[in-house]
């Protein structure tokens, strides 16, 4: 009888074949498919330059970050609409807030449809951001908007603001009573992913942050027609052209850099046009950190480990006890998302608590 | 104010409608049944969940809820015990606490997930799914160190953190966190105390409501009663 031969696969094989077995044999020698440790975090590199935003008019605010080969650009761009002013009466609390309006792309190489995936991540940075209260609703608000006035002798326009030339601007005849609100369309584009799902998110909040930190708005002006301006934005209140009664006023942005101001986070200070250099962009947000809880077979027993920022084939589909917490560094959560996939790696009380001890680590590092 | 009523739907194994506050719901459960080949795994049941708005078409925000609903749903059915097959699960809102157009709220997922969770139950329950425990989800608010279990829109917004915590009961104890979401600004104390206050409410639910729910249906469905 023909003996049967043990198989034997090397290792980057078995990893394709069966990414648990060979997830398990990582792990029981103490060590991740990726050669971290287990609450090893994958490093971070944050451009420091501001160069899509300044080479990009429509582009008010940016920024590219790097984890390892996956790359993270983020470009904020603005809308204006309308507001009812009649529904901000009640004071909700939370109703003082507002969001960005992300749309994360992966680029795999093809077009079409966005996947699963990019509408999940584009959902959970949507709502994260709004309840970790950052974005104060008047901080998008559009005040004192200025008037483009037609000079016939030089032929030329000139914006006055109601602030900043008072004189000129009572001659103005202008009847404008409408308010207006910015808002923030952030594209997130991502290239040669490599990491878990739960780490891009990790990274595109990141990122957004670091581009809200960043983001300068311009000062709007009405004008009556459109000719002889540099950015034009059409309102939204404007779908409702061809029907009677529709002002021919075009709302613009002022490209005129000098006027430009920042976007005034919630419990971030603003000195002048920059940030205070002690104050990082991540206090008030906090930072995103992502764990897997998996139990690994060791001498009779099993043992349950924490591995932070999942990364690779064999994490991302093993590991389905997940976590993933904000948190800043004055001990404040702002989301927790907690999921026990697996009955074998129940995420306890105390593992919950080690975990977010090392974001709150984490958050201070940053 | 909750009031549950099962097998509604003819057409589907199993369904259940749901009022629970001010969000009414609706869920039905096909399954298990032949699935598409591209869904099929080899050693376990495959989930298909859809989510449907009480208004409009669904969005990404119907996408995010139904990847928790999945999250949850496939770690609590028993998979291995219909392999190869597909166990469809639809969530239809009936009345949504969420862009309600009076109000200029901003939009919360707590309350609908939370309802959908506990609306699943008696669904799967319904269609006869294994399921390897029972479970309770409890939409929560906390404002100053106070609870408040199932909260409206507005407690939502006045709210300093927002959760939504769904316990595996086995034996009539909650013995673990099968999910939580979050938000909010969330001290750790108080973080801790929400659990330990939810494990309570949860237990109280499952044998008030769960439980009885179960017995009454068992005893009305009973082929061979007397």
């Amino acid at each position: 009888m023909a003996e049967l031969k043990q198989v034997s696969f090397p290792p980057d094989v078995l990893a394709r074949i069966a990414p648990d077995i060979s997830l398990h044999r990582h792990l029981s020698v103490g060590l991740r498919p990726n050669l971290r440790n287990f609450t090893e975090f994958k490093p971070v590199d944050i451009a420091s330059n501001n160069e899509i935003t300044d080479s990009n008019a429509n582009v008010f605010g940016s920024s590219v970050i790097k984890s390892g080969s996956t790359t993270v650009i983020n470009t904020i761009t603005l809308g204006v609409v309308e507001v009812n002013r009649s529904a901000n009466a009640a004071t909700h609390s939370n109703n003082d807030f507002t969001t960005v309006y992300p749309v994360v792309e992966i680029a795999r190489g093809r077009s079409g449809a966005p996947t699963d995936e990019e509408m999940i991540l584009s959902q959970t940075l949507h709502e994260s951001i709004l309840h970790s209260r950052l974005i104060p609703k008047t901080a998008l608000s559009i005040k004192n908007y200025g008037s483009a006035v037609y000079d016939a002798a030089t032929g030329k326009y000139t914006i006055y603001y109601p602030d900043l030339n008072p004189d000129e601007f009572e001659l103005i005849n202008f009847n404008h009573s409408k308010s207006y609100s910015f808002v923030l369309l952030s594209h997130i584009k991502i290239f040669s992913k490599q990491v878990s799902t739960s780490s891009l998110f990790d990274l595109c909040h990141m990122s957004t942050i670091q581009a809200l930190s960043r983001l300068a708005l311009p000062r709007v002006y009405i004008s009556d027609t459109s000719s002889g301006t540099k950015v034009s934005i059409r309102s939204r209140s404007s779908n409702t052209r061809g029907l009677v009664g529709v002002s021919k006023s075009n709302i613009n942005l002022d490209s005129n850099k000098d006027l430009y101001y920042p976007l005034s986070l919630n419990g971030a200070t603003v000195d002048g046009d920059a940030m205070v250099d002690s104050e990082g962009p991540f206090d008030a947000s906090g930072v995103s950190s992502n764990f897997g809880i998996i139990s690994i077979p060791e001498e009779e027993d099993r043992k349950t480990v924490l591995l932070a920022d999942l990364e690779g084939e064999a994490e991302e589909s093993s590991i389905l006890s997940r976590l993933s917490i904000i948190a800043t560094k004055d001990n404040v959560i702002k989301k927790i998302s907690l999921v026990n996939g697996d009955s074998d790696s129940e995420i306890t009380l105390d593992l919950l608590k080690q975990a977010i001890e090392i974001s709150k680590i984490r958050a201070q590092q940053m | 104010m909750t009031s549950v009523n099962t097998s509604l739907l003819q057409k589907s194994d199993g369904s259940a409608e749901l009022l629970l506050g001010s969000t009414k719901v609706i869920a039905s459960v096909t399954g298990p049944i032949e699935p598409k080949a591209r869904q099929e795994l080899p050693n376990q049941a495959s989930l298909e969940i859809l989510i449907r708005p009480a208004v409009g078409l669904a969005t990404t925000r119907e996408k995010l809820l139904e990847d928790k609903l999945r999250s949850l749903l496939q770690s609590i059915i028993v998979r291995f015990k219909y392999p190869r097959q597909l166990i469809q699960v639809v969530v239809q809102f009936l009345i949504s606490d969420s862009k309600r157009t009076e109000t200029d709220l901003v939009d919360y997922t707590s309350n609908d997930l939370n309802a959908a969770i506990n609306c699943c139950y008696y669904a799967l329950i319904d269609a006869g799914i294994a399921l390897k425990a029972s479970f309770v989800s409890l939409s929560i608010a906390v404002k100053n160190g106070n609870l408040t279990v199932n909260p409206t829109v507005y407690e939502l917004a006045q709210s300093d953190s927002h959760h939504v915590i769904c316990f595996n009961i086995e034996k009539g104890k909650a013995n673990k966190i099968l999910l939580l979401e979050s938000q909010g600004d969330i001290k750790e104390d108080e973080l801790f105390a929400m659990i330990s206050k939810a494990v309570e409410e949860a237990e109280k639910v499952h044998h008030e409501q769960q439980r009885k729910f179960v017995k009454e249906k068992v005893e009305n469905d009973y082929v061979w009663k007397q």
